[in-house]
């Protein structure tokens, strides 16, 4: 098995990504914009 | 039509079985709400739509292996939902992490005591499926993958409460973390059983959910040092991947740097991640979970088809991996939507290409399925994702079912028929973007994306015309919550760009009524498809000129 190396994101991306928050954040049954534009 | 049950149906079956069992149990009343708190605590931190979820992970492997039987993935669920509430219990006890959870005033004792209570009614549930189960090698497959898995649980706890901290290389960390979240095993294997795997392939995800459970803690332990204010782990001594990835590659001066700021009181944490960063702990970390996501989709490779669900378990690891790096394409595509839907989106986008094109449309970008009602074009990847009404009919058709106020069969015509418009409403988005013009008023978008649309379709395939029109008439006529003055105040507003960034603030439901809003006064309008998008995509004249 061949596996790719990734670099993991910087610190202060990895920050945000990582907090508790910010994963709630995509659960709270809004849209977003910030990912992409939508049709409902 | 006959369709499946929808993930959230699965898991509100679940969560409501398992409450029934509490409220049947011979306990007094003050312990039943705390077993009920405990599950409802639980059952909180996500939503019933999310499939990055326990639950969720049980469901997508139940379907991929072909989805046998409903009622025994209903208890296997159960099973599996008060294995891990009570597995999760018997930590907090032990880690004196009470505080702040229904137990807090109850204490460890009573604690303790309900733990069991969970684990008794799990096993009640994993019984009734045996029960049922006709084929009884089968049955007694349940109870063996629960022996083995409890046994690999309490002697990793018992390693882990000693406070395991010689763990110095990632493979004493690995072998540590693999007890631990053996649960997640268990549950991927009894999800494979429910659906009606063989032996061979309840192995094999019995082993993904290992392997998913390795990533997950990677990921745990990167978060403990980055995204929080104070490290747990490094507060109490604990060995975590990162430090052992650095201990690993460093030579002994930096291994005596860090050894030096964790022996500080108080830690210096952002000392700690700048090292760790700068010689490539995170990296190694990545790299890690990008070997273990590797080896979720040989072991994904070997087994299942169902190409709906397979896509949301890919899914499900990629968007866990991505809060530590950007996961690099599959070497091995997944099959393209080949159903009846997933053609007729592929047509229609060919033909707003096609009929674009003289305008300055340039590039048709990927047309991939989901399992949500709502279409997204994503930018960053240049993907339109579409509904996979082919595969996930189940996930698509309540949401339109209830705004529309018809049945799911109905409802997944309307949005066939609907469905030109949708695509060219998508690929104005991408059009857009191709023209450096996309901008970050989210509802400024929306318009011109609807109107260049509407526009197109009203020339071009009048009958989806039609069937938006009546569609978007039924909705507002049948949505008794609808604010109409401030739909008809938002389209007004984003009739023009504010020229900054804003968001559309709602909920699924009221886009799709401010849309509905949008598209009535559009149909009262006069003009051109070509006018439209000479208005609100003006690079062409550049091309024009060219």
């Amino acid at each position: 098995m061949k596996a790719k190396t990734p670099q993991a994101h910087s610190l202060s991306s990895l920050k945000e990504r990582l907090s508790v928050a910010a994963q709630r954040d995509q659960q709270d049954g809004k849209l977003r914009s910030a990912q992409g534009f939508a049709t409902a | 039509m006959f369709l499946r049950l929808s993930l959230p149906q699965f898991i509100d079956g679940v969560h409501s079985s398992c409450l029934a069992r509490v409220d049947r149990g011979p306990f007094p009343d003050d312990q039943k709400q705390l077993l009920r708190a405990t599950l409802q605590r639980l059952s909180e931190t996500s939503s019933p739509q999310d499939w990055g979820q326990p639950l969720g992970l049980f469901y997508v492997i139940y379907r991929i292996c072909g989805a046998q039987a409903d009622d025994i993935a209903l208890l296997l669920g159960q099973f599996s939902a008060l294995y891990i509430a009570s597995a999760d219990l018997f930590d907090d006890v032990q880690d004196d992490d009470l505080a702040g959870k229904p137990h807090e005033q109850a204490g460890p004792a009573l604690a303790t005591n309900s733990a069991l209570t969970l684990l008794t009614l799990a096993l009640d549930a994993l019984g009734e499926a045996s029960e049922i189960e006709q084929d009884k090698q089968r049955a007694l497959a349940y109870l063996r993958v629960f022996n083995r898995t409890s046994l690999v649980a309490v002697g990793a706890q018992h390693r882990d409460l000693l406070g395991f901290r010689g763990a110095r290389t990632t493979l004493e960390v690995e072998e540590m973390h693999r007890g631990k979240t053996s649960s997640l095993a268990l549950l991927c294997e009894c999800a494979a059983w429910a659906g009606g795997a063989d032996a061979v392939s309840a192995a094999r995800y019995y082993q993904l959910g290992e392997t998913l459970a390795a990533a997950v803690q990677v990921i745990d332990d990167v978060r403990d040092l980055v995204a929080k204010d104070i490290s747990v782990d490094l507060a109490t001594g604990k060995s975590t991947y990162p430090l052992a990835c650095f201990y690993e590659s460093v030579k002994t001066a930096h291994q005596r740097e860090l050894s030096e700021l964790l022996a500080q009181n108080p830690i210096d944490l952002d000392a700690v991640r700048t090292l760790l960063e700068e010689h490539g702990a995170f990296d190694r970390c990545a790299e890690a979970v990008e070997r273990h996501r590797q080896a979720i989709f040989e072991l994904l490779d070997q087994t299942g088809s169902a190409p709906g669900h397979r896509r949301l378990l890919i899914e499900i690891v990629d968007h866990l991996v991505s809060a530590l790096y950007e996961p690099p394409p599959r070497d091995r595509a997944e099959a393209p939507a080949s159903g009846a839907f997933g053609q007729r989106v592929h047509g229609a986008a060919l033909r707003f290409a096609e009929g674009a094109r003289p305008l300055g449309f340039q590039s048709l970008p990927q047309l991939q399925g989901w399992h949500l009602p709502t279409f997204l074009y994503v930018p960053a990847r240049e993907t339109v994702y579409f509904s996979d009404v082919d595969a996930l009919p189940e996930e698509i058709a309540p949401f339109h079912s209830q705004l529309l106020a018809v049945s799911p069969r109905e409802a997944l015509e309307g949005v066939t028929a609907g469905l030109p418009f949708v695509v060219a409403h998508e690929l104005t988005h991408a059009w857009r973007d191709q023209l450096g013009l996309l901008g970050q008023d989210a509802w400024h978008e929306e318009y011109v994306a609807n109107l260049v649309a509407f526009f197109y379709v009203r020339e071009r395939e009048p009958a989806a015309a039609r069937a938006v029109v009546a569609m978007c008439e039924r909705m507002l006529a049948v949505a008794e919550h609808a604010d109409r003055a401030g739909q008809k105040a938002l389209v007004e507003r984003a009739s023009r760009s504010s020229g900054e960034a804003s968001d559309y603030e709602c909920t699924p439901e009221q886009a799709a009524w401010v849309h509905a809003e949008m598209l009535l006064q559009f149909a009262e309008m006069s003009g051109t498809f070509e006018e439209a998008a000479r208005q609100w995509l003006p690079c062409q004249h550049s091309f024009a000129a060219e």
